[in-house]
């Protein structure tokens, strides 16, 4: 066999295959569509057409058959049903199957679809019968059409097919063995036949016709088709001189060899495409690409070592043309990284099958949405992506979506809906994967991973729910009551994670009962060339992948918030508990004795762990290389890498890195998760964010702070009267806080320090002089301001320093940017709140404000009843601690008071929900301060409200600098 | 490698410690003199480090680790094998000093003989007898199998 033609058919097939499934369900969803129909048949007739060049019998066979019926369904316009289509699927699977094989091992694999090809015949039979029979025996037929496939067809009765015994025998009885006998009698004799019914005359006359019409067309099976080409080409063959009918096949080929162009355009008609396809885009090979890939690799090194080398030339026309090279070769690196992308669709085609298929079997309805199916993804994380969105999604259908009477009984819809969603954000690629089915109780997990030994009771009744799902993914836990032949082997949740993180992605889960799951995976855009970190350890230098590094921390080795927990180190950051991982320790180096040392952040799963290391030499574009033979056992190594300087560097791994933490210390790190962190920071005192305006400190608590960030002055953009910064894919207003507060700004330096502030999922840029330190202390406000914008004086450091109250200022300089997206509602909620401290109340109230609810203020417990006594608000947000009557005491009496004991109550309070204990009842919730996005959250959903939307304000991604001592040094 | 082409080959001799050896000059690509290498924490003992051969990453092996023979510290102006075969992964492989490229006498070669210590042996599959000295032909894969970690299964 030729091989080149060989290699070229199964190129082709694969192509044309690839989108059959999908025409498929779209004709069983249209079954009248013929131009569905006819590409499904033109695929199949030129898989069979192919086949017969190459000499593939077995191909051949099971094509034709399809061709057959496909052929048949089209002439009579038959109207397809889901057992048809079912059929017609398999004949796909089939051919599939059988190039698949001839792929692999280079012969056509022998395999018996006999009994399918009967089936296939017995159908088209059917259809036959379907014009000259009444719809009720078309019923019967059909429900007969599988038992009687297995049934010999070189029986004489063969044609007799989808009788019952009993009619074959009085048939033969009679003598009307062959079709021709039964024609020439006609329907009256039959009918005379004792014992036979009138609906199996009539079907028996039917079997006959088709058999001596298929019997006629056996000199010319292609009839059909050819007419039918001749019809399609009519219209090219006006503008060409050849005749249409010799190349009714040649057209094919050039229709298919762009899939992506033809699916795009589906909607025009079929002639327009044909053309333009075939010229704007060409087949390369793919081991082509990756070679060039690999090439340009090369070429990024080569220039990354050039531009340093150059960095130091006078000569100014070496330079720039060092610029072009580097700016050429940026470009064809992207250019070619999109070369290897591919729309997310070419993994999602297969999800409506899939859908179809597991509905079937567990007698569910299941629709599917997708949204962003043209978001782009590189190849090789597409492949890695196949088999855990599958699984996913077969976990979803299994145990997520009820059955259909339940759902009803529930008031949904009977239909269950899948929900894929794809989106590109800030280098990642975000994919959610919904389903509107029961949801995961959080309690049932919480109770199996305690009984599996994963966690300890004690630990489960601390976990909130949201941490309690997340051990889905781990090892051995799946919650299926019954272990059904779809999921729950236990054995996937757990793959699903680490296929996802083996591609340097992660995937959370999210579940509300009764309304359903989600499962949210971010995965990198690509892997060929990376942004990394270089840090030192050691003495030698190591690579880390940007997209884990959360933030990078400068701590002093004596410092206090070193915890020693089981012989492990652990660093309180902002209040949390963060497990470290020393380089040196891990690798087993000699750990240098600085003074200093480094943390780098990194976020594994759900988790963050930190890396100790000497220091951060910074940041380069990698080509990740694989590791030799000699390390595979090592899984500290993702692979390596050639630095500008020409220097090989090791590329960490950072799951590697923390599997020690992550597995034999769960323990720990359960307790050092954010939302079951029970060691915070002593009380009231607060990490506080010091800053410079002129030579004046001002401070504003850190938790307000999403970011700190350092801008080149260019970056800057005016917009209108107002300045604006592009930042992460937003426009943000800046403020420049000196000109607000109107104080003389010192000189513009090389770089603007900015405070990041986010709210509700909106940022505003604050631009400051120079950040001066980030302390961690009490708080105390020595004198309240009667300005707007200050909240009071505050001796930081032994120096006043004033207090700025950023949302009045920010309200004074934007007045509609906390309303711009509230949620008004037509009659205003209020909201009493009541708080003893000036700080906390004009703290957040603007947060409340934000709200769009109007604010009834009371300074204590006592002063809260006489307003309650006359108002009745929606909510009420009460600190704890108060004089005169305090807040465990105001709920105690509200809720004796019965025009308002059902009212939600909120404690905010810096007390531990420990400390809080059993009294906690008494409130809807309790939150602590300074968790304003938790406070908010909690008060839009006691309010009834719809959830906040927070696609914005998750956490960010690339490395965020907080170097205490630089910053403290006043200079990078 | 078979043994027929082994036997028609040209040999390139090379030298660790006292022992002189040969390795089929199909089997690799060039001599290197000594390269920067970067050292990879709890990478196996034999295993030197990464060099960077123009844009390509190749692991070095060093002989005298391999053979568990001393290193000589006076020794730096060793040589790197850049080994290129066909079925193996390209690596370099250090040894102390290359003599010259011969061409294989096959009324020469032995089997490999007893009296060779048992690290040779390991590494070895057949010897080149000549007037002073006794050549030791090399097997590439065997050199890798020694290299490889013990695994602890």
């Amino acid at each position: 066999m030729d091989e080149e033609l060989l290699a070229e058919f199964l190129t082709e097939s694969n192509e044309n295959l690839s989108s059959i499934e999908e025409e498929l369900l779209k004709l069983e969803a249209d079954p009248g569509n013929a131009e569905t129909l006819g590409a499904i048949f033109r695929v199949i007739h030129t898989v069979k057409g192919n086949c017969g060049f190459l000499g593939l019998q077995g191909l051949e066979k099971v094509a034709h058959a399809g061709e057959n019926l496909l052929g048949k369904i089209r002439s009579k316009g038959y109207h397809v049903d889901g057992d048809m289509v079912s059929l017609l699927l398999e004949n796909s699977d089939a051919i599939k199957t059988l190039i698949a094989g001839l792929e692999e091992n280079g012969v056509e694999p022998v395999l018996d679809f006999s009994d399918l090809c009967v089936r296939l015949s017995a159908a088209e039979r059917l259809i036959d019968l379907d014009g000259a029979a009444s719809s009720e025996q078309q019923e019967a037929a059909s429900d007969q059409l599988d038992s009687v496939a297995a049934e010999d067809v070189s029986d004489a009765l063969a044609w007799l097919e989808g009788l019952s015994e009993n009619a074959q025998a009085l048939l033969a009885g009679a003598g009307f063995s062959t079709p021709e006998s039964v024609l020439d009698a006609g329907f009256e004799q039959l009918r005379n036949i004792d014992g036979l019914k009138p609906a199996e005359a009539l079907k028996i006359l039917g079997l006959a016709k088709s058999r001596k019409i298929s019997k006629e067309k056996t000199a010319e099976p292609e009839s059909i088709v050819e007419v039918q080409e001749t019809v399609e080409l009519q219209e090219q063959a006006e503008s060409e001189p050849e005749p249409p009918q010799p190349v009714p096949e040649k057209s094919e080929p050039e229709e298919v060899t762009a899939p992506v162009a033809v699916q795009r355009e589906q909607e025009k008609p079929v002639k327009a495409t044909r053309k333009p396809s075939a010229e704007s885009s060409i087949r390369v090979d793919v081991a082509l690409l990756d070679e060039l890939m690999n090439q340009v690799g090369e070429l990024v090194l080569s220039r990354n070592r050039l531009l340093r080398l150059v960095g130091q030339s006078e000569q100014s026309d070496l330079v720039r043309t060092c610029r072009n090279i580097s700016q050429t070769t940026t470009l064809l690196q992207e250019k070619l990284l999109h070369t290897r992308m591919q729309p997310i669709s070419t993994l999602w085609s297969t999800v409506p099958r899939l859908l179809r298929d597991i509905g079937k079997q567990l007698g569910k309805k299941i629709n599917v949405k997708m949204d962003g199916q043209e978001t782009e993804l590189d190849r090789t994380i597409l492949a890695a992506m196949k088999d855990p969105m599958t699984h996913i999604i077969r976990n979803s259908c299994d145990h997520g979506i009820e059955l259909p009477a339940l759902r009803q009984q529930k008031g949904k819809s009977e239909e269950g809906t899948i929900s894929l969603s794809a989106r590109q954000e800030s280098g990642f690629i975000m994919i959610d994967i919904h389903d509107d089915g029961g949801g995961i109780p959080a309690d049932k997990i919480r109770n199996k991973a305690v009984s599996m030994h994963v966690i300890t009771e004690e630990q489960a009744s601390k976990m909130s729910d949201k941490a309690a799902l997340q051990l889905i993914f781990h090892a051995g836990l799946s919650t299926a009551e019954q272990v059904s032949n779809l999921s729950g082997r236990g054995v996937g949740m757990d793959v699903v994670r680490s296929e996802i993180e083996g591609v340097g992605g992660t995937v959370e889960i999210d579940s509300e009962l009764g309304s359903g799951t989600t499962l949210h995976i971010r995965i990198p855009l690509t892997l060929a060339i990376i942004p990394a970190l270089i840090v030192s350890s050691s003495e030698q230098h190591f690579a880390i992948p940007q997209m884990m590094v959360q933030e990078l921390i400068s701590i002093v080795p004596a410092s206090d918030d070193w915890e020693y927990v089981a012989g492990r180190s652990f660093y309180r950051l902002r209040g949390r508990l963060l497990p470290i991982q020393f380089l040196s320790d891990a690798l087993g180096l000699q750990a240098s004795d600085g003074e200093k040392c480094t943390v780098v952040v990194i976020n594994v799963g759900e988790h963050q762990f930190g890396i100790g290391v000497d220091g951060i030499l910074g940041a380069e574009e990698i080509v990740v290389k694989p590791l030799g033979l000699h390390f595979q056992h090592l899984d500290l190594y993702g692979g390596c890498s050639i630095l500008g300087d020409g220097m090989v560097v090791p590329i960490l791994d950072c799951v590697g890195l923390t599997k020690e933490l992550r597995q034999g210390h769960d323990a720990e790190i359960i307790k050092a998760d954010r939302e079951d962190v029970t060691a915070a920071a002593s009380e009231d005192s607060q990490y506080i964010l010091v800053f410079s305006l002129g030579d004046k400190w001002y401070a504003i608590p850190m938790a307000l702070v999403e970011r700190i960030e350092e801008i080149l002055p260019d970056s800057i953009e005016a917009s209108g009267r107002r300045e604006v910064l592009q930042y992460r894919d937003q426009v943000i207003p800046v403020l420049r806080l000196a000109e607000l507060l109107d104080v003389e700004p010192i000189e513009q330096g090389e770089i603007e320090p900015c405070l990041i502030i986010a709210d509700q999922g909106r940022r505003l840029c604050i631009q400051v002089d120079e950040i001066v330190d980030i302390v961690q202390q009490k708080l105390e406000i020595h004198l309240d301001s009667s300005e707007d914008c200050f909240l009071g004086t505050a001796v930081i450091d032994g120096r006043s320093t004033e207090v700025i109250d950023i949302f009045e200022v920010i309200k004074k300089a934007i007045p509609n940017w906390f309303n711009s997206s509230g949620d008004r509602r037509k009659r205003q909620q209020r909201i009493l709140y009541v708080e003893d401290a000036i700080f906390y109340r004009n703290l957040v109230l603007p947060a409340l404000e934000g709200l769009g609810c109007e604010i009834l203020l009371a300074r204590n417990g006592l002063e809260a009843q006489e307003i309650l006594s006359h108002h009745k608000p929606d909510l009420i947000l009460t600190d704890l601690e108060m004089p005169e009557v305090n807040g465990f005491e105001l709920a105690e009496w509200v809720r004796t008071q019965p025009a308002i004991a059902s009212l939600p109550v909120v404690s905010l309070s810096s007390l531990e929900p420990s400390d809080i204990g059993a009294r906690s009842e008494l409130f809807q919730a309790c939150v602590k301060k300074f968790e304003r996005e938790v406070l908010l959250d909690e008060l839009t959903r006691l309010l009834g409200r719809k959830p906040r939307d927070k696609g914005v304000a998750k956490a960010v991604i690339d490395a965020e600098v907080v170097n205490h001592d630089a910053i403290a040094g006043g200079g990078e | 490698m078979s043994e027929s082409l082994q036997m028609r080959s040209r040999l390139l001799t090379c030298r660790v410690a006292e022992q002189w050896l040969a390795l089929p000059v199909e089997q690799l690509s060039e001599v290197v003199t000594a390269q920067m290498k970067t050292v990879i924490p709890l990478a196996p003992e034999a295993v030197n480090g990464l060099i960077n051969l123009r844009g390509k990453i190749l692991t070095e092996l060093d002989m005298r680790k391999i053979l568990h023979i001393d290193p000589d510290q006076n020794q730096n102006d060793y040589r790197t094998i850049i080994i290129e075969s066909d079925g193996i992964e390209n690596f370099g492989l250090t040894v102390d000093a290359v003599g010259e490229v011969i061409d294989m006498d096959t009324d020469a070669f032995e089997r490999t003989p007893e009296s060779l210590g048992t690290n040779w042996k390991k590494i070895c599959h057949g010897v080149l007898k000549q007037e002073k000295r006794i050549l030791i032909l090399l097997d590439v894969e065997k050199i890798i199998q020694m290299s490889m970690p013990v695994t602890e299964s």
